[in-house]
């Protein structure tokens, strides 16, 4: 048997296409990680990511890739991820200069797979989007539909002006 | 490539709509960013709102126990050094432990907005002493003269959110409003006067009369002295 570092693992998309990865870099996925201990035998299963497209499942294994040496998540990571706001390191922001669909199609990835770190980095991208905008800005940049009445939009703005003006 | 079949809706509005995930990203967000938002839509409203931890963080509801972290003050005061204004204090038992003073925002920081609905501290602190500072304007427009209420202790058993301070001290000062009248008059900030009930209105509107000056609402000092809760 192959050493725990040169084993493989296949993948298998939504859309029936196969990915071949090495296991240390698919394990930073808790899904997998936990499919391939009740497995027993990786490499020769095909696990099927079924929630995942082929493309973005190539995406969210490049930052698997890049991150596959960083120590696992510990307990405090929780509290830890909540202070340190918004700063995402060089490496990351590259990775997620993507296009706002894939995006969020990153995040919802993450989450289905279980990958904290790499939904967290997510998270803090749409948040900096959300940052410093008004509410105006914030539906532009996300294309959502102001589905409020004028009643409800006027109240809602008058309570919480204040926190506009910056 | 295949399209999927279950993207009737995109990526961003099966984000926008799982709870968690909007918890996850708002909770990345500022502080003042969390009132702003709410205003986007309804699914930015309700997610503010219903989250627990979301109006914690936003200093709208206590936090309780304390955490470790120990007691947070919201970032609507702004922490003052404890030697400054020594005279104010001079009254009080002992020095005070923590010295922070709240500036009325520009707009919109009446008694109806969440701006009053803020907790002082989470988790909230009972006791306080607390004073109104004014600032009189000349002619000219520029700040002159001040007037300090002095601090007096006031205590709320649910714990002190802004606006009941506000309403406490103001309640204090009506007599003094009263007698010092020739000292300053409201103009500038005085919508923030008016959102604190008709009593003060009509102080307010007096002194207005009598005198042509402007002069704004500047400060609340707070000491706290419950810290243990």
């Amino acid at each position: 048997m192959a050493s725990e570092a040169e084993q493989t693992v296949k993948l298998v998309s939504s859309d029936n296409v196969e990915i071949v990865t090495e296991r240390k870099v698919a394990e930073r996925s808790m899904l997998i990680k936990n499919m391939i201990e009740d497995l027993g035998a990786p490499g020769e299963e095909p696990i099927p990511i079924m929630n995942v497209s082929e493309a973005v499942l190539r995406k969210v294994l490049e930052w698997c890739t890049h991150h596959k040496n960083d120590p696992a998540p510990s307990q405090d990571d929780d509290a830890d991820s909540r202070k340190k706001t918004t700063d995402i390191e060089d490496w990351d922001q590259k990775f997620m200069q993507v296009d706002q669909e894939m995006l969020f199609e990153i995040i919802l990835a993450a989450n289905y797979m279980d990958i904290k770190a790499l939904l967290d980095v997510g998270c803090k991208t749409v948040a900096n989007m959300i940052k410093g905008k008004s509410p105006e800005e914030i539906r532009k940049t996300f294309n959502i539909q102001n589905d409020f009445t004028p009643e409800e939009e006027d109240q809602i703005r008058r309570e919480n002006e204040w926190a506009e003006d910056r | 490539m295949t399209t999927q079949t279950n993207t009737s809706y995109s990526a961003r509005q099966q984000v926008f709509q799982a709870t968690e995930l909007m918890e996850h990203i708002l909770l990345q967000l500022p502080w003042k960013d969390l009132f702003v938002c709410q205003s986007v839509s309804r699914q930015f409203r309700d997610a503010v709102m219903g989250s627990t931890l979301i109006q914690q963080k936003m200093f709208l509801l206590p936090v309780s126990p304390a955490p470790s972290s120990g007691l947070q003050i919201c970032p609507a005061l702004q922490r003052r050094p404890n030697r400054r204004r020594k005279d104010i204090f001079k009254h009080l038992p002992q020095e005070p432990e923590v010295i922070c003073s709240i500036k009325p925002p520009t707009d919109g920081g009446d008694l109806t907005s969440s701006w009053s609905r803020l907790y002082l501290t989470n988790p909230p602190v009972k006791e306080i002493w607390a004073g109104l500072c004014w600032k009189v304007a000349g002619e000219d427009g520029a700040w002159g003269l001040g007037h300090y209420s002095g601090v007096r202790p006031i205590y709320d058993p649910e714990g002190f959110t802004i606006g009941k301070m506000l309403h406490a001290t103001l309640r204090d000062e009506r007599g003094r409003l009263d007698a010092e009248a020739s000292w300053f008059a409201v103009g500038q900030e005085d919508e923030f006067m008016r959102g604190c009930g008709k009593k003060v209105l009509g102080v307010v509107e007096k002194l207005e009369r009598s005198l042509g000056a402007k002069a704004r609402f500047e400060a609340g000092t707070v000491r706290f002295l419950d810290t243990s809760m």
